[in-house]
Formats: structure tokens, C-alpha cells, sequence
């Protein structure tokens, strides 16, 4: 015979756990607002074209969806490494090995550098067969624009680590999804000029919005985009370098409550 | 060659201002070292501190205050360099599940700086020893319990290192593989000279393989000596006695002493000091009290480690 109190033990299960793992109800609303904001202002700037001329617009679209996938594919790739060794168990193992923090730090940015490249040929190959983007014109453009968003993968990432080695498993899901929260407003998908004020101004302070501005300006009207990635590369140093100290040091505040913690 | 000095590890909950900030002391003060070749054992009961000291000496937890110095170096600057002399391997934690035994141990090697010939000559070495030459290439997460820590065994050796922190070693190994084990070690002291530190609630195994023990209770070492001397220090002993004549007679003599005693058919156990056997037995024969057998039980590690688990 069906028992309600016992369906609802079930949903009283779900809910007890949103209240003792924020990240549940979080995730819940994080992925609506993204798809929300994405898409909206996307929807607005395709809707501006229609009376302006576009230049290469599915070029243009692809490539900074394909450029993106730098930033947050890299991301979650150095996440990754260290999620695996929380899954693994094996967070302790590993660093009590004689193994020094700038050599872990460049083993992952190898891997993140090694998986961009993986993603990079393959999308690169897709874009060509289903958008005829050709590729000549792809690799130029990977050849300039790539090397800022690796640095911002890198600002990414380490900030992601930062997290993720704060709050452990805990932390794993809103660490791994960081780098989304920064898409609509980086200029990835359509020009900042369409996000409303307070969106343009958290854009300025995005290394990555230069970088696609320089993008849109060099694919969409043939300007020359130096002055755009210059500024990127500036700030993606920067950031990237805020980032790795950033993980280093919440690397360290973690130790002083112990690595072994974090496979709570 | 390894020196701790006052490491303590005090650790903080609560958010100010949010809940009221609480300490608890894990380990309080302590201090020891390890010699060449000495194999120390860690004793103490579930929250003693055993682990979180572990957890120090590998770095993986920052001290409180205290120093910890591996050959002459301080830890703290010198990580690295200890880490280089230094195996560990824990019964309770595991290498990546999704690469197999040779890719695994092949990647610690590297990490020790182990060029490719002995990384090649080490791994075989020693997985023919633990039995798991055979499952060198299943992958970490299809073994047991018992192959993983052999596995783990078999990391924390890989580089000959000068000391070994061992966390529980033998925990879910059968009694043959926990055996040869312990073998194992015995042969790496012998020939490399290499220092162990183990911690295990084996009391049998801390007997059998330790020169020393340090025993933690609330985060301070009570007690540092070999593991004779400790079971030395439990001065209760208890006589069995098969009572052949008398039975009623050594009952009521022994309810009007202040001996703990217990029957079970014709069998008397008393518990009390050594010191006191001679006395005793003495008596016995003065009341025409025969006995056909008699056991004596002097105490093991386990009887004191019960005695200081109370």
C-alpha cells in the first residue's frame, strides 16, 4: 500500500541535504540565470544585426565560442587534477611526496596547455565541416587571440583550485563551474556594447573582454586588434598570477587544517 | 637523524562572529626522535593524536608551534628535500583508481627522481615480494583492501628511503601477507638501515617489530620505552590453577583476600602482583590445596594498552 509519509521522508531526505550542502539550492538557480543572461543578450545582439550589417557573423559567433572553450575547458581541466586526487583518496599520498608547489603548479598548467590544444584541433576541425570557417583563417586567429585566454584559463583555474582546496568535496561543483559565471559578461558570444551598464562594467574588469573586443574587431570589420590584446595579455598576467598566489596561499591555510580533511 | 621538539597542533572551529570560536589540542607539546635504523612504534588510543603527528611529519599539516627536522634540516624550509628521504603508506588510503599497480608506482618513482632503469628494477622488486608482480597492470580500483595496501607498501619503499612512516601497515592483510609483511621490514632495517615509524593497533606486530614505543594519550606521550618495559609496568599477572584437592578451602580463602580471582569448573584464575605469587602459592600448600596445573600469564602490550585506553 503506498505510504505518502514515506514519499515524503524521501523529498524531507533531498531537502535536509539542500540545507546542510548550499551547493544543491544553489546550482539549482546558477545555471538558470547563466542560460538566462547567455542567451537573452545573445537573442538581443542578433536582433540589433538584423539592421546593421554583420560582417562574418557565424565566423565571428564560432570563434569566440570556440576561443572560449580556452578559458573554461582549461579551467576545469586543471580542476580536474585536483579533483581526480579527492576522488582517488589520494590527496595525502601525493603531497607527501617530494614534490615542490611550482612543480605541481606546471605539471597542471601542462595539462591544462595539452588539453587546449586536444580541444582547440578538434573544434577548429568541426567549425571547418559544419560552418566552413576555414581553417587557415581559424589558426590566425588561435595564433593570437589563444595565448591571453590560457592566461585567463590559468586566473580560472587557480581561482577554481582556491576554492576547491578551501571547501573540498564540498567545493568541487562550485569550483568547476566558476569559469561559467564570467561568459556573459566577457564578450565571448556578442559584444559587451549589448549587456546592460552594471553587466559592461564588470566586463572591464574581465582580462578576457579585451580579447574578444579585439576578436570581434579584427574578424568582423578587419581593424587591427594590437591595442585589444595587448591590454589582454597585461591583464591576463596579472590575473593569472593573482590566481596561483591565490591558490598557494589558500593552499597553505588548508594545511594548517590538513589535507586529509578535504576527502571528508 | 629526525627530531620533533614541542609540536603541538591546535585546531580552531567556529566563524567569529558568527558561532563561538572553540580549540581542541590534538597534540600537545610532544617531542621524540628516530635514529638510523630504529623502528619506532606509535601507540595510543582512537583520538590520541597518532595520525594528526603523522599528518605533520609529512607536511600535509601545518604545526601549530614546534619544529620538525629530518637530517639536520628544518622541515618547514626544506620540505622537498625530506620528502626525498622519506616512504609512507597508509592501510586507509589508496593511489588513483583509474591507472593500474605499474603506472602508479611508475609516477612515484619519477617523483623521487628514480631514472628509468631503477624505477623498472624497484617496481618489480618489490611487487614480487608482496605478491602483486602477477596484478602489476589491473588498475588500483579493482583491488581489495588487503592489494591496495600491499600496493601502498610497495610506494612507501620504492626509493630505499632513509624513513618510513607507516599508518597502519598490516589493517585488512591476512595473517600470512601481514607476516611477511612484517618480514619485509624487518630485512629493509637490517639491510638499508632504514628507520620506520608505525603506528598499529597490532599490538602483537608492535611487540614483534618495534625497538621503542612512544605511547600518546590526549595529544602527550605518556610513555616512551620498549615495548618490554611497558608490558613490565603492568605489575598485575594472573596464576591459573587446576585444583585438584581443596576447591571449597581456596575459594573461601581467597573471598577474604583482596585478590580478583574467577572459577570456571575446577579452574581458579587470580590476578595479582608478581611479587605476590610466592606468598601465595605458599599459603595454598599450607591449607592442603592441591593443584595439578598451573598457568601463569605474565601481561602483553595489549594489556597495557588497555590499561592506558581507560
Amino acid at each position: 500500500m503506498f505510504s505518502f509519509q514515506s514519499a515524503w521522508a524521501i523529498t524531507l531526505r533531498y531537502l535536509r541535504l539542500w540545507k546542510n550542502d548550499p551547493n544543491v539550492p544553489l546550482f539549482n538557480i546558477y545555471w538558470p540565470i547563466l542560460d538566462i543572461l547567455t542567451w537573452g543578450f545573445l537573442g538581443t545582439w542578433i536582433q540589433q544585426l538584423q539592421s546593421t550589417s554583420s560582417g562574418n557573423l557565424t565566423a565571428i559567433t564560432v570563434t569566440g565560442l570556440l576561443l572560449f572553450q580556452i578559458c573554461s575547458r582549461g579551467c576545469n581541466g586543471l580542476c580536474i587534477a585536483l579533483i581526480e586526487e579527492m576522488w582517488s583518496d589520494n590527496v595525502v599520498n601525493l603531497f607527501s611526496l617530494p614534490i615542490s608547489m611550482a612543480e605541481w603548479i606546471c605539471g597542471t598548467i601542462m595539462l591544462a596547455a595539452i588539453n587546449m590544444c586536444l580541444v582547440t584541433v578538434a573544434c577548429m576541425g568541426l567549425t571547418f565541416l559544419l560552418y566552413n570557417v576555414p581553417v587557415w583563417q581559424t589558426i590566425t586567429t588561435f595564433f593570437w587571440f589563444a595565448p591571453p585566454l590560457f592566461l585567463d584559463c590559468l586566473w580560472l583555474g587557480f581561482t577554481s583550485l582556491a576554492i576547491i582546496i578551501t571547501h573540498g568535496k564540498r567545493g568541487v561543483e562550485m569550483g568547476f563551474v566558476f569559469a561559467w559565471f564570467f561568459l556573459p559578461f566577457c564578450g565571448a558570444y556578442f559584444p559587451i556594447d549589448v549587456l546592460p551598464a552594471w553587466g559592461q562594467a564588470v566586463s572591464k574588469f574581465l582580462p578576457m573582454s579585451p580579447v574578444f573586443a579585439g576578436l570581434r574587431a579584427y574578424l568582423g570589420s578587419q581593424q587591427d586588434p594590437t591595442p585589444f590584446l595587448i591590454k589582454g595579455y597585461i591583464m591576463g598576467t596579472t590575473y593569472a598570477l593573482a590566481g596561483m598566489a591565490l591558490f598557494v596561499y589558500c593552499f597553505n591555510r588548508s594545511k594548517e587544517k590538513g589535507l586529509s580533511r578535504l576527502l571528508d | 637523524m629526525f627530531k620533533v621538539k614541542n609540536l603541538t597542533k591546535t585546531f580552531t572551529s567556529g566563524f567569529w562572529p558568527f558561532t563561538a570560536q572553540q580549540s581542541f589540542t590534538a597534540v600537545n607539546n610532544i617531542s621524540f626522535e628516530i635514529k638510523p635504523g630504529e623502528i619506532l612504534g606509535f601507540l595510543g588510543p582512537n583520538g590520541a593524536g597518532k595520525t594528526t603527528t603523522i599528518q605533520m611529519l609529512l607536511g600535509t599539516l601545518t604545526p601549530t608551534s614546534g619544529t620538525i627536522s629530518y637530517f639536520g634540516d628544518n622541515f618547514a624550509h626544506n620540505r622537498v628535500a625530506g620528502l626525498k628521504n622519506i616512504g609512507y603508506s597508509s592501510g586507509y588510503e589508496r593511489l588513483p583508481a583509474q591507472l593500474s599497480i605499474l603506472e602508479n608506482l611508475d609516477i612515484v618513482g619519477r617523483i623521487y627522481g628514480l631514472n628509468a632503469q631503477e624505477r623498472t628494477e624497484q617496481i618489480e622488486k618489490l611487487l614480487r615480494i608482496f605478491g602483486m608482480w602477477e596484478k602489476r597492470n589491473e588498475r588500483s580500483g579493482s583491488l581489495s583492501a588487503g592489494q591496495s595496501t600491499r600496493v601502498m607498501l610497495a610506494k612507501a619503499f620504492i626509493a630505499n628511503p632513509k624513513l618510513v612512516l607507516l599508518d597502519e601497515p598490516s589493517a585488512s592483510l591476512d595473517p600470512d601477507i601481514a607476516r611477511e609483511v612484517r618480514a619485509f621490514i624487518l630485512t629493509q632495517r637490517k639491510e638499508h638501515n632504514t628507520a620506520i615509524l608505525i603506528t598499529s593497533h597490532n599490538m602483537d606486530e608492535v611487540t614483534e617489530l618495534c625497538d621503542r614505543v612512544l605511547v600518546l594519550k590526549g595529544g602527550s606521550i605518556i610513555a616512551n620505552s620498549t615495548p618490554e618495559q611497558l608490558m613490565q609496568s603492568i605489575a598485575q599477572i594472573t596464576v591459573h590453577l587446576s585444583i585438584t584437592h581443596g576447591f571449597d578451602l581456596i575459594i573461601t580463602h581467597l573471598q577474604k583476600s583482596p585478590y580478583l580471582f574467577t572459577t570456571k569448573s575446577n579452574i581458579v584464575s587470580v590476578t595479582l602482583d608478581e611479587h605476590q605469587i610466592a606468598q601465595f602459592l605458599t599459603t595454598l600448600s599450607a591449607q592442603s590445596i592441591n593443584y595439578s596445573h598451573i598457568s601463569i600469564n605474565k601481561p602483553t602490550l595489549e594489556d597495557y594498552f588497555m590499561s592506558i585506553a581507560k
